[in-house]
This record gives structure tokens, sequence and C-alpha cells, in this order.
């Protein structure tokens, strides 16, 4: 839950406080959060599904690939002047689908109603956001600079459903953590 | 400049696919694991269902048993004592009473045949039917002081027990080990027994040598007096401690 919730501070301070709304003339804000955002996801989804070989592997990959991505797109010298969609786009399918395979164990093993768990909300948010964003930022580099900024406003109302379900988990969590101190009485 | 309205248009097309997939998708898994739930709900149910029906049958097939042996105490032995006795009163006649011996034959006889009817009668599962539980407290209370080395004394209020005849059962079964308990192990004078029929309330204390329960709660006996008084829903307490005696408290909210 304490990644989540740096998760959550990063992206809003990222893209609220620091970036421009378009994320066109800041790229490298942008560009260092997207590794940061990949390493705190990645994480989370570690803690949620423990001993998940399968996970783990995945993770690990993910990070040498987007990380290896990155460095080659700050080579070619466009850290500052673009941004990384290839990167986005892989890490965003890594960590959608690791949080996919989580999702689908934790339904094989919780003996709760999922919608009343916390970290089942977590999954979801990161299936949802991080799959979504793939056709975005994939169409992002293929028309103008007015595309672009138009189609980087989807990419708004996606963080919109982001904070949205950050304030139900968070909520759910106090529930859930209530009962659960409550039952182990 | 204006935006390329077919790219926003596909990629909003798109997202919303996405989206689309990913929920039916987070559907599927909630359906699957809101049935999962379900099925091991009904599993458990069942599992519940079945174990209230073996010992359902293990508690019946254990009446019929006893009342068998009840009869066959009763009609069989019964009657081959009271024949022994008939015999003895013909052949001995008035030697019986003044014969010393010949009258302590026949007494033992007596307090044999006796005994045998009761045991009959108290193994007799329809014997209990018409039998106030009370009134089988104070019997055995009675049998146990003439067994002798220890005064029992009893005290209820009038009322009838308004148990039902199961719970009339297992709750003398619970009195009984609780007394052969005291007889076997306590080396106490007294035990003095409270009956109170609203709420059901009977305190058993004997003035023994006492016992830790905490050291004797692995015991099959003491296992035996929970397990029965919680499935007819009476509180066990038990108080004792080495040196100070033991008491029983067995209670049932109204």
């Amino acid at each position: 839950m304490a990644l989540f919730g740096c998760s959550i501070a990063a992206a809003a301070l990222t893209e609220l406080l620091i970036a421009d709304p378009s994320a066109v003339h800041n790229c490298h804000i942008v560009n260092s959060y997207v590794i940061l955002e990949y390493l705190l996801t990645a994480g989370m989804i570690i803690s949620i599904s423990k001993r998940s070989l399968i996970i783990n592997v995945l993770a690990t990959a993910g990070g040498v690939f987007v990380i290896g991505l990155m460095i080659r797109h700050a080579l070619k010298g466009l850290f500052y002047e673009w941004l990384a969609t290839s990167v986005l786009i892989t890490g965003g399918f890594v960590l959608a689908l690791m949080a996919m395979i989580s999702l689908y164990r934790l339904s094989l093993t919780s003996e709760t109603p999922l919608k009343s768990r916390p970290d089942f909300w977590v999954l979801n948010h990161v299936s949802v956001y991080f799959i979504c964003i793939t056709p975005l930022f994939g169409l992002m580099r293929v028309g103008d600079l007015a595309t672009t900024k138009a189609i980087f406003v989807i990419h708004d109302y996606l963080y919109l459903f982001r904070y949205v379900t950050a304030i139900a988990i968070f909520v759910i969590y106090r529930r859930f953590n209530t009962l659960s101190r409550y039952a182990t009485r | 400049m204006l935006p390329d309205n077919d790219l926003v248009i596909t990629a909003i097309v798109l997202t919303l696919i996405m989206m689309v997939l990913v929920s039916f998708y987070i559907l599927l898994i909630v359906n699957a694991q809101n049935r999962k739930l379900r099925f091991q709900s009904e599993k458990q149910e069942l599992q519940q269902l079945t174990a209230i029906e073996v010992s359902k049958a293990e508690k019946e097939a254990t009446q019929a048993t006893m009342a068998h042996i009840g009869r066959e105490l009763h009609d069989n032995v019964g009657q081959l004592l009271a024949a022994t006795q008939i015999g003895m009163m013909n052949h001995f006649g008035e030697a019986l009473d003044t014969n010393p011996e010949l009258h302590r034959i026949a007494s033992t006889l007596d307090a044999s045949i006796d005994e045998v009817s009761r045991l009959g009668r108290a193994l007799n599962n329809d014997f209990w039917r018409n039998r106030d539980l009370f009134a089988a407290i104070l019997e055995e209370a009675v049998r146990i002081e003439q067994l002798g080395g220890i005064k029992v004394n009893v005290a209820h209020d009038d009322a009838n027990d308004a148990l039902n005849h199961n719970e009339r059962v297992m709750l003398f079964r619970v009195f009984q080990e609780i007394m052969s308990n005291a007889l076997k192990y306590s080396s106490a004078q007294t035990i003095d027994i409270r009956l109170k029929s609203a709420p059901l309330n009977i305190e058993i204390h004997d003035n023994g040598k006492g016992f830790n329960p905490e050291i004797a709660s692995t015991g099959s006996g003491l296992k035996n007096i929970h397990h029965r008084c919680q499935l007819i829903g009476v509180s066990a307490e038990l108080i004792s401690s080495p040196g100070k005696g033991t008491h029983w408290k067995l209670t049932r909210a109204l």
C-alpha cells in the first residue's frame, strides 16, 4: 500500500505540477518518471503476488528491457526532445500483463470476495490504466503536434480514472484493515 | 493547426476497446471467484449436514443398543433373578428369616434385583420420555449415598425441568460423569448438588482434593462433559484448584 501511495503521489506530482500538460516541452521529466513508475508499480505487483516466479521473472525481464529502451532513447539524443513512447508502451504492457496474471492468481487463492479486497482494486486499476495507454502512446507520434495534444487529452481522462480508483482503494483498504483487526481479535 | 480527427477518433475507439476487453477479463475473474466461493460454502454446508446426519445415526444406534441391553436386563436377567428369589422362598420358607446366612443371601438377591431393574430403566431410552431430570438426579444421589463413604446433599426447586427428552438424557449423562469423577478421584466427604429449573442451573460441589483444570483438561471425561453440554446449548463451567474441591456449574440462558 505504501508503494501504491508513492506511485500515485509521483504520478500526481509529475502530471499535475512539474510536467507540461501535453508532455511536449518537458519530456525529460516524464521520461524519468516513466522509469520510476515502472519500478514502483512492478514492486507493488510483486509484493501483492507473493512468491510468484512468473511475476518476478516478468518484472525483471521487463525492467531490463524498459531501462535498455530508455538508454537507447537517450543515446539517440531524444531524452529531452521526445516522449519515450516505446518505453511507455512496452513497460505498460508488461505491467498490465503482470497485473492480469496476479488478478488470476488472486481469484484462485482469495477466500474473501474480490471486490472487498484493496489489492484486487490496485491490480484492476493497473490493468485498465496500462492497457488503455498502449493505443494512445502508439498513435501519438503518427500525427502532428495538434493531434498529439488532442490524443493526450484522452490520457488525462485515464488519469482521472486512476485517481478516482486510488481514492476508492484507500477507502476499501481502511475498511479491510479494520475488519481484519476485528477478525484477528 | 487542427488535429487529425480520424486519428483522434481511432485513439478513442482503441482505448475504449482496450478498456472493454480488460473490464470483461476482470468481470470473468470476479464471476469465477464468486462461483468458487459459492461452491465452497455449499460444500461446507453439505459437510456439516453429513456430520449432523452421521452423529444422529450414531446416536440412534447407541440408543437402540442401550435400550436393547436395558430391556434384556429388565426382562431376562431380572426375570431370572426373580425366579431364583421365588425358588429360594419356596425351598427355604421361614428359614430365610431365621437363618442369618440365608437371610443375608436373600437380602443380597433383593438388592441385585433392584439394581438390575434400575440399570434396565436407566439404559432404556423410552424411560426418559416420562422421567424428570431432577427426579433422576435425586434418585442417583440417593443411590451414591447408599453405596457408602460419601454424603450427598441435594437442594432443588419444585418446578419441572422444562427440558426435552434428548436434553434430559444428555444432562443426566453429564451429571453421571461428574459424579463418577468425584467418586473416583476427589476423595471427597460431601457432595452438594443445587438444582434450579428456570433458568436451568445445576451446581455440583465436592469438598475433595481438587485439581488444576488446565493440566487435566486433556482427559476425555472432561472433554465429554464440555462436548455434551455444547451439543444442547448448556455452558459447563469448572472451578477447581488443588486442595479446594471441585465446583461444576451447568447453566442455560432462557
